[in-house]
């Protein structure tokens, strides 16, 4: 009897404390104009416009495992730099990334505008760090391995999907 | 004078039903992902009607043979869900190639089947926000800005400065009445989610202060009983 009741208080507590666990970080992290205008110091060249069509959807399909939302993406280029803006699902609303890649290596990465319930963690320098320098192997694949933030897998794997197809897109835009 | 292992008692029945409604929630909310409970949404008008969820307004514009409407945060094509968007809708315009919705902060271009093709900004190639969209006699893509008129491209990526007499602004219509309640239909029923709920349910908030306050004073009943079982527990094995 008195192991249930010491489980009861434990569950007591931890469902008390459950009713502060919805408070969230969503929001605008970074405008995505100031980030632009931050790669370029303020000078942001012309945007690009590239259609995903063809090969070039179906491999984006393969490492999105669907459909990009858009058909056709905007992108900004100074000779080998391009500057990806992305939105992935983690679990249920995009959450936007900016991607600087340069010579085929992610150079500075920033979610930018988050919109799901949970997994903000992935905002953090800790975390986007470690795709600094990150490129494709085999193609599509990432050339490291990113760590798991528990309670935000599917955030990252939206992250790591969207560095993922930036190296390609750069890739793609730069070998044209 | 009621002895501790019969406060125990009665804490411990009066204390059940919370339990049970707390646990069997709080077990349901554990697998939240496994079960999508935030993917699943409540569609019970009672409970819609509970969490006061009203009608939504509407914005329509009539293209040639379709209905663009908007409402909440959802876009409709003849009363059937197309995409999310959280801005307002200005106006509607159907090109040879296009569906273009024109919204305070972009225009969403849609391909003619309505699936998502660009959404341009000021930050990807849109010469400033609109505040009306049209189509100028050849059919192409007309933007009203805030001092300047913005004829574009065929494809949406090219604008220049329009001259000469602006067209006539895309203006709304009416919802006919069976749309518009296909479409009240649907947003009504996408803004509370299960896990919502569930959440309400598990605090009390479902039944507004009294259920929270109701909740909480579970919350000490059951404290109570803990500290109550343990006392009661020492005394038995100190007794032994």
């Amino acid at each position: 009897m008195p192991y249930v009741n010491k489980t009861t208080l434990i569950f007591a507590l931890l469902v008390w404390l459950s009713g502060y666990s919805t408070v969230s970080a969503r929001g605008v992290y970074l405008e995505p104009v100031t980030f632009i205008n931050n790669v370029f110091s303020g000078q942001p060249p012309s945007p690009n416009k590239l259609t995903i069509k063809g090969e070039l959807a179906q491999d984006i399909k393969s490492i999105l495992e669907h459909r990009y939302k858009k058909i056709r993406l905007s992108y900004w280029q100074q000779q080998q730099r391009t500057v990806w803006i992305l939105e992935e699902i983690g679990k249920e609303r995009p959450i936007t990334a900016g991607f600087v890649v340069e010579n085929n290596k992610i150079q500075d990465f920033k979610v930018l505008v988050f919109r799901e319930s949970r997994g903000w963690e992935i905002r953090n320098e800790f975390f986007t760090r470690q795709f600094s320098g990150a490129t494709l192997v085999s193609n599509t694949r990432l050339d490291r391995r990113i760590d798991n933030i528990t309670g935000a897998t599917m955030s990252v794997n939206a992250m790591k999907k969207l560095s993922r197809m930036a190296l390609y897109l750069h890739n793609h835009v730069t070998t044209e | 004078m009621l002895k501790l292992h019969e406060w125990h008692r009665y804490i411990g029945i009066v204390s059940a039903f919370f339990v049970i409604v707390l646990s069997s929630t709080g077990l349901i909310l554990n697998y939240n992902d496994a079960l999508q409970l935030d993917e699943s949404h409540i569609a019970n008008q009672w409970l819609l009607d509970h969490y006061s969820i009203g009608e939504f307004p509407i914005t329509s514009y009539q293209l040639n043979d379709q209905l663009i409407s908007h409402s909440s945060q959802f876009v409709f094509i003849d009363g059937n869900y197309i995409l999310q968007t959280n801005n307002a809708l200005l106006g509607a315009i159907h090109t040879q190639e296009f569906i273009v919705l024109a919204t305070p902060m972009s225009l969403i271009i849609l391909d003619l089947e309505g699936n998502l093709v660009d959404e341009v900004s000021e930050l990807t190639g849109l010469p400033e926000a609109p505040l009306g969209i049209s189509k100028d006699p050849l059919g192409h893509p007309v933007l009203r800005g805030v001092n300047t008129y913005w004829k574009s491209s065929p494809e949406l990526s090219v604008w220049q400065p329009l001259k000469g007499p602006h067209p006539q602004w895309v203006a709304p219509i009416d919802t006919p009445e069976a749309i518009a309640q296909q479409i009240q239909d649907y947003v009504r029923s996408h803004e509370i989610t299960l896990e919502r709920m569930l959440l309400d349910l598990h605090s009390g908030r479902l039944f507004g202060d009294f259920g929270k306050n109701i909740m909480s004073l579970a919350a000490l009943l059951l404290i109570l009983l803990a500290v109550s079982g343990t006392i009661i527990w020492f005394r038995k094995s100190s007794t032994r």
